[in-house]
C-alpha cells in the first residue's frame, strides 16, 4: 500500500468513524511529518515502490490500527468537554440564578404542604407573625439564611460534577465555581415578617454590596470552597490508569 | 517486517502515556523524536505502530499535561511537545503508581515457598 494511500486510508477511516475534521486534520498532518522523517531516516526519496510502502506502513502502523488508536483517544463526546466556555463560563450565571428559583419553589412548596398536612396553624398567608407557630418562624428564618448559601453551593457542586465527568482541566472547575460565587456574592436578601396580616415581604436582588456586608463575602466564598473541595477530593486520581492498579 | 503490530497490548495499558510524559520531562520533542527515544532507551524492547503515539499526545494535551507548537527543527517544521506543570505532577503520581505495581507483582512472582495456600 502506498504511503500516500496509507494516509488516505486513515483519513477515510476517520471520516467513517465520525471523527471531527479538525482532529483528523491534525492527526494526518503529524502522520505526514512522521512519514517525511522516516524517509529522511532511510535516506530515501518517495518512489511509491511496494517495498518502500511496506516499510513505511509497518513502521507507522496499519490504517485500521491508526484509526482505532485515534478513536480510543478521541475528544470526548460530552457536550461539556466540547464546549467548555459555554459550559463553565457562560452557564454558571444562569445556573446560579436558577438555583435560587428552584430553592424558592421547593421551600414555598414545602411550606404550602406543611400548611395542608398540619392544619391551618401552619398556613402563613394572611396571618401576622405573632400568630405563627414557633417552629414555622424558625423555619422561615432558616430559609432566609439557607437561601444565601445552599442554592449556590448546589449549583457549584453540579457544575464541578459536570466538569469532572467531562474530564476537563481543573481551571474550568475553578472558573465555574468562582463565577457562581461571584453571582452568589451579589445576592441581597431582605425579609420583613408580617407584623400585621398581609404586610410581610421577601425580596431577592443582585447588587455589589461586598464593601459593606461581610455576609456577601461569605456567600462568594462558599461556592468557591465547593470547587476547591472537589478539586482536592480528586487530586489523587492517577492519569495513567494502570489496568492492574487496584487503587485506581 | 510485520505490518500488523498491535497498538497497545492489554498488559501495557497506560504505559505509553507514562513513557511519553517521562521523556518530555527530559526535554521538548516532536513525535518522531519521541518514538526514536523510546526505542533507544528501552533497548528496542517495546514495539508499536509509531503513528499511534499522536492520538495519545493529543489526548494528553487536551488534559492540560502537554502543550504543542509547530517549530522549525533541523530545518524542518515539526510539532514540538512540552510538559506542563500539571504534566509534571501527573508524571510523578504515575511513576509512583507504576513502581507500586511493579513491587507488588515482583512480590507475587518471587512468592514464598513456605506459605501454604488456603484450602477450602
Amino acid at each position: 500500500m502506498s504511503n500516500r494511500h496509507v494516509l488516505e486510508a486513515v483519513a477515510a477511516g476517520l471520516r467513517r468513524q465520525g471523527v471531527s475534521e479538525a482532529e483528523a486534520a491534525r492527526l494526518l498532518e503529524e502522520l505526514a511529518d512522521h512519514v517525511a522523517d522516516l524517509f529522511a531516516e532511510q535516506g530515501e526519496t518517495m518512489n511509491d515502490s511496494v517495498q518502500q510502502d511496506d516499510r513505511i506502513a509497518s513502521r507507522l502502523g496499519r490504517p485500521d490500527v491508526l484509526v482505532a488508536a485515534a478513536l480510543a483517544n478521541r475528544r470526548p463526546a460530552s457536550v461539556f468537554a466540547r464546549h467548555p466556555v459555554l459550559s463553565f463560563v457562560v452557564a454558571p450565571i444562569p445556573v446560579a440564578i436558577l438555583s435560587w428559583v428552584a430553592f424558592l419553589f421547593l421551600c414555598f412548596g414545602a411550606l404550602e404542604l406543611a400548611g395542608w398536612l398540619l392544619g391551618d396553624a401552619y398556613v402563613i398567608e394572611g396571618r401576622a407573625v405573632s400568630d405563627w407557630p414557633a417552629g414555622l418562624v424558625q423555619a422561615v428564618n432558616l430559609l432566609v439564611v439557607a437561601i444565601r448559601f445552599l442554592p449556590p453551593a448546589a449549583a457549584a457542586a453540579l457544575l464541578c460534577w459536570c466538569a469532572r465527568r467531562a474530564g476537563v482541566s481543573w481551571r474550568w472547575t475553578l472558573t465555574a465555581s468562582g463565577l457562581v460565587g461571584l453571582v452568589a456574592g451579589m445576592l441581597l436578601v431582605q425579609v420583613s415578617l408580617p407584623v400585621e396580616a398581609g404586610q410581610g415581604s421577601f425580596q431577592l436582588g443582585l447588587g455589589f454590596p461586598f464593601y459593606h456586608q461581610w455576609i456577601n463575602l461569605v456567600q462568594f466564598l462558599v461556592p468557591l470552597a465547593v470547587g476547591v473541595a472537589f478539586l482536592w477530593g480528586t487530586r489523587h486520581r492517577p492519569l495513567v490508569k494502570l489496568s492492574t492498579d487496584e487503587r485506581a | 517486517m510485520n505490518a500488523t503490530k498491535r497498538t497497545n497490548p492489554d498488559f501495557l495499558n497506560g504505559v505509553p502515556e507514562l513513557l511519553l510524559l517521562r521523556l518530555l520531562a527530559q526535554q521538548p520533542m516532536y513525535g518522531y523524536e519521541l518514538v526514536q527515544r523510546i526505542k533507544l532507551q528501552s533497548g528496542a524492547a517495546l514495539e508499536f505502530g509509531e503513528g499511534c503515539i499522536y492520538p495519545i499526545l493529543h489526548r494528553l494535551e487536551r488534559f492540560g499535561l502537554l502543550t504543542s507548537q509547530r517549530e522549525s527543527v533541523g530545518g524542518r517544521s515539526r510539532v514540538v511537545y512540552r510538559l506542563t506543570p500539571d504534566g509534571e505532577r501527573k508524571l510523578a503520581e504515575s511513576v509512583s503508581a507504576w513502581r507500586h505495581v511493579v513491587r507488588a507483582v515482583g512480590r507475587v512472582l518471587e512468592g514464598d515457598a513456605h506459605v501454604e495456600p488456603a484450602r477450602a
